[in-house]
């Protein structure tokens, strides 16, 4: 029987400071919800239920209340009077033992059988426990705990928290957080296995290139399996490759291509059409001329030379986004810091986009997609999100020319430092972070099968990239999006100036503010607006309290705004929309616009 | 009850008359509201201490209004009431309410027979076959169900019965109720309540043998000589305790036997041992406190007016206690 999680407290007629009705939301026991004073002959609280629940057992512990009862109702009811009695008013002392205030804290445990059938058969929300002590005014009393249960599952589905003693313990959810060491445990156990698959995947890729980019496309992050052409169709054509071109090249040669058909349909981030004939050239060039690296270790090179940091994507998309960022090598950060190359970027202003713009380069998540898909390192400027400046000079600076104007200061440290990373790894390729050992390792795994030293093969890789690349792809750059950039520099950058003055720091301008977020609000939503909230520095309240400055709500007034306001005059109710608002703009705006009205 | 509270009282006459206008109500025009409201008036006129002298001072008493008044004024000063002198010398509603008298036979079936043209007890005995069972055994100890139970006799079957039972099991718990307990010199009938530690309200199945075998035991001892009426829970039969005195016997008793589930057994016995004023009484003081009293349980009453579980009871006192009420002993227990 899986326990029903407690929300939060709506109203509570009674409570003592140091035993709130709040505390009846922490585990059991431990902390009371006490009358105010001594001698109230009732007291009740309502409490909103996480979700709406068929009720199929209570405990209850006792503190002091001679008899408790216990309600339910829905939070659209608009009276009172809507609640059903669920559990009568029960007895937990007798008369003698309240004057003497003995059995104070007994526990009652009720089950269907003692539940209001008809009530219990139904879902609700909310809950009202009464409490009564008729029989003495000499103590505050009230509950210990209460515990809802609803009906038992089937199956072998288990309750998500999990109770050791006193301790909740959270089940593992390796899709969504990121624990120490996780992403790189995550990153060996979905390469390795695809191996066997090979040569499936090769007929399947080279038979429906199209077909298989639009549903990986879909899916990317669940279909491991169609997505392993990318790593294994080297694999295949390992032994013609080896003497004729050093691994690397094909995506060099690739890239042209692709940026030419990219640049007529600028705006477009990933049409299929694009994606696809940029798919079709890669996979002919590498049928006619088969010159790819040895193993899927070429897949993992794709992004080495790129740090990224995220902004404004959610779970689940943003580690799908990050897993596929890792897959192609790539280091990712959690903040902007030295060393990091590409934000990627859900939409324009983010604190983070505010912090990167001139800095670095901020890129939509299709950059990532689409390197994925084509197995390439795709230049960035395709994919590039709003107007910020573009940073003075950029990894890829092979690929189209350096901007005309940018500023010295900031560049000369980023330029060494590329400049260093180049020379360590003797190939533009390879990133600063990944560590040495690693990288002789993938390297001397290449040399076996290719029969070559890692020196030799460093070279070839170093100047042919040099050579061949590098005009092709200036030349196409400069004719198509040069324009485009230089002029969208010019025009950002003033702004960029008096940004980029100072450190740009998270604005907190939700300093001191506590946000409670009241009544249903889809997960994905409420998740947002608590990163906004803690994003700009303010404080999300799990219950309404004293503290609380803006409950925000999606629904209409109701009475329980009533009662939260004679409590707490100073609360102000507003729409999801304000944060939005301010997240957008960057600053504190006016919640008028987005108070809910009565 | 009220009738014998009335004897003490210094308006015994107004409240008699109100009484006799009352069961007119009930058993001839089957009007229970107007006997209600005759018995209350009856019941106020009765616990007036000093001798009313208008009906305008009578209609200061809560449930004496305007037309009761104007009785009181009328009976006053004429010594009779119009009304009453009527239903005096109608036949028919004399005769109902003789009929009325015999047990088994409720206003109902005395109307009906009255259109038969039954009039009287002796036009019963000479058609037996218009009757059912009960009201026949009921017609046949008419005489001695008149007579009153002097509480010596009340003693001495109270002590019969008690041994008796517990001869079969010394589980049952036996009390005789009613004005017997509350200490009255005479009663109308004997009314015990039994229960065993092994019924309660929440056994799973009614336990019939509990009261069948009680019922069978008293028979077999030719204690009880009829049965009126045997359900699982209640009977309802006529008993005589055998006296050593061939020639002196003991009159034929009505007696009631009430099976109680243990968890209910002191609210029963608060219920049964009355008196009915008392009871209305303490109901309206439990319903101040938040509480519903009835027969079966005491139950706290919840925010929106759901009664709450049954409390546990173990004694009267409890009871009490629940509603802040002192304790009252039985014989005490008159408003």
């Amino acid at each position: 029987m899986p326990d029903i999680e407690l929300q939060h407290i709506v109203s509570c007629s009674s409570a003592d400071k140091n035993n709130p009705a709040e505390n009846l939301l922490k585990p059991d026991g431990s902390y009371k919800w006490k009358s105010t004073t001594a001698g109230e002959k009732s007291i009740s609280c309502i409490i909103q239920l996480s979700k709406s629940s068929q009720i199929h057992s209570i405990d209850i512990g006792n503190e002091g209340s001679a008899f408790v009862e216990i309600l339910v109702g829905k939070a659209t009811a608009t009276d009172d009077k809507d609640f059903e009695v669920l559990l009568v008013a029960s007895s937990f002392m007798s008369p003698l033992e309240s004057r003497n205030e003995t059995n104070k804290t007994s526990v009652r445990m009720f089950g269907p059988d003692d539940l209001n059938k008809q009530t219990a058969n139904q879902s609700w929300d909310r809950i009202k426990i009464v409490c009564s002590q008729p029989f003495s005014k000499l103590f505050q009393y009230g509950l210990s705990f209460i515990k809802f249960r609803s009906l038992p599952l089937k199956e072998n589905e288990e309750p998500k928290v999990k109770k050791l003693g006193a301790f909740t313990i959270n089940e593992d959810d390796d899709s969504d957080d990121i624990h120490i060491g996780s992403i790189f445990a995550n990153r060996l156990n979905k390469t390795l296995p695809l191996t066997p698959k090979a040569g499936a995947a090769i007929r399947l890729a080279s038979k429906h290139p199209e077909d298989l980019i639009k549903t990986s496309l879909d899916e990317v992050g669940k279909k491991r399996p169609a997505e392993s052409p990318p790593l294994t169709t080297p694999l295949a054509k390992t032994p013609k490759q080896e003497n004729i071109k050093p691994k690397d090249d094909s995506d060099k040669e690739a890239q042209p291509v692709t940026l030419k058909r990219q640049s007529t349909s600028l705006s477009s981030v990933a049409s299929s059409t694009s994606v696809s004939s940029s798919e079709k050239t890669t996979l002919k060039r590498t049928n006619t001329e088969p010159n790819k690296a040895s193993s899927s270790k070429t897949f993992r090179k794709i992004m080495e030379s790129v740090v990224f940091v995220l902004s404004g994507f959610e779970n689940p998309g943003r580690g799908q986004l990050r897993d596929m960022a890792l897959e192609m090598g790539a280091k990712y950060r959690p903040d902007w810091g030295k060393g990091c190359t590409h934000l990627v970027c859900a939409f324009p202003n983010t604190p983070k986009y505010q912090q990167v713009a001139g800095k670095g380069k901020i890129v939509t998540k299709a950059w990532i997609k689409d390197c994925y898909n084509q197995k390439k390192l795709l230049p960035w400027r395709g994919y590039r999100l709003g107007k910020a400046p573009s940073p003075p000079t950029s990894s890829d600076e092979e690929d189209e020319p350096p901007v005309a104007v940018h500023k010295p200061s900031t560049t000369t440290s980023k330029e060494t430092l590329k400049k260093d990373i180049q020379k360590d790894n003797s190939s533009p390729k390879n990133s600063d972070s990944e560590s040495e050992s690693d990288k002789v390792k993938k390297n001397s795994k290449v040399t076996e099968k290719k029969d070559k030293s890692p020196a030799e093969m460093k070279k070839t890789i170093t100047s042919s990239a040099i050579k061949e690349d590098d005009p092709f792809a200036r030349s196409t750059d400069e004719e198509d999006d040069g324009d485009e950039s230089t002029q969208n520099n010019s025009t950002a950058h003033n702004i960029d100036d008096n940004i980029d003055s100072g450190l740009p720091d998270l604005p907190d301008f939700f300093t001191d503010k506590v946000f409670f977020f009241y009544g249903e609000m889809e997960a994905a939503e409420k998740r947002l607006l608590t990163r906004y909230i803690a994003a700009y520095n303010g404080e999300v309240s799990h219950y309404i309290s004293k503290a609380v400055n803006f409950v925000v709500t999606s629904k209409q007034w109701d009475s329980n705004f009533d009662q939260a306001m004679s409590e707490n005059p100073s609360l102000i109710f507003v729409k999801p929309k304000w944060i939005y608002a301010c997240h957008e703009k960057n600053k504190l705006m006016p919640y008028q616009h987005h108070v809910i009205i009565p | 009850m009220s009738k014998r509270k009335a004897d003490e009282s210094p308006n015994a006459d107004l409240s008699e008359f109100l009484m006799e206008l009352g069961n007119y109500e009930k058993n001839v025009n089957r009007a229970l509201h107007k006997f209600n409201a005759y018995r209350k008036a009856a019941a106020a006129l009765a616990k007036y201490p000093v001798r009313i002298s208008s009906g305008a001072e009578a209609k200061k008493l809560d449930g004496i209004g305007e037309k009761i008044a104007k009785k009181i004024d009328e009976f006053l000063q004429t010594g009779k009431l119009q009304k009453l002198e009527e239903i005096r010398a109608d036949d028919q509603s004399v005769a109902i309410n003789e009929l009325t008298k015999v047990t088994g036979i409720g206003p109902a079936a005395a109307q009906k027979l009255v259109k038969e043209n039954i009039m009287s007890i002796e036009d019963l005995r000479k058609n037996p076959s218009m009757l059912n069972k009960h009201q026949r055994i009921g017609l046949e100890h008419f005489e001695d169900f008149q007579k009153k139970i002097p509480r010596s006799e009340m003693i001495e079957i109270q002590d019969f019965v008690k041994g008796q039972i517990h001869s079969l099991d010394k589980n049952y718990e036996v009390t005789v109720c009613g004005s017997f307990r509350r200490g009255a010199e005479s009663s109308g009938d004997i009314d015990f309540l039994l229960s065993h530690k092994d019924f309660t309200s929440k056994s799973e199945k009614r336990q019939p043998s509990l009261l069948h075998s009680v019922v069978k035991k008293l028979e077999d001892v030719h204690f009880i000589t009829d049965t009126l009426s045997l359900g699982d829970t209640k009977f309802m039969g006529v008993c005589r305790l055998l006296s050593k005195n061939e020639t002196n016997q003991n009159l034929y008793r009505r007696i009631d036997i009430r099976l109680i589930p243990a968890d209910q057994y002191y609210c029963a016995l608060l219920y049964f041992t009355g008196s009915d004023v008392f009871n209305a009484n303490m109901r309206s003081e439990a319903q101040k406190q938040g509480f519903i009293l009835n027969e079966y349980a005491i139950r706290p009453v919840g925010s929106t007016g759901v009664a709450g579980e049954a409390l546990p009871v173990t004694s009267e006192e409890d009871i009490f206690e629940y509603i802040g009420m002192t304790y009252v002993d039985p014989k005490d227990r008159i408003a």
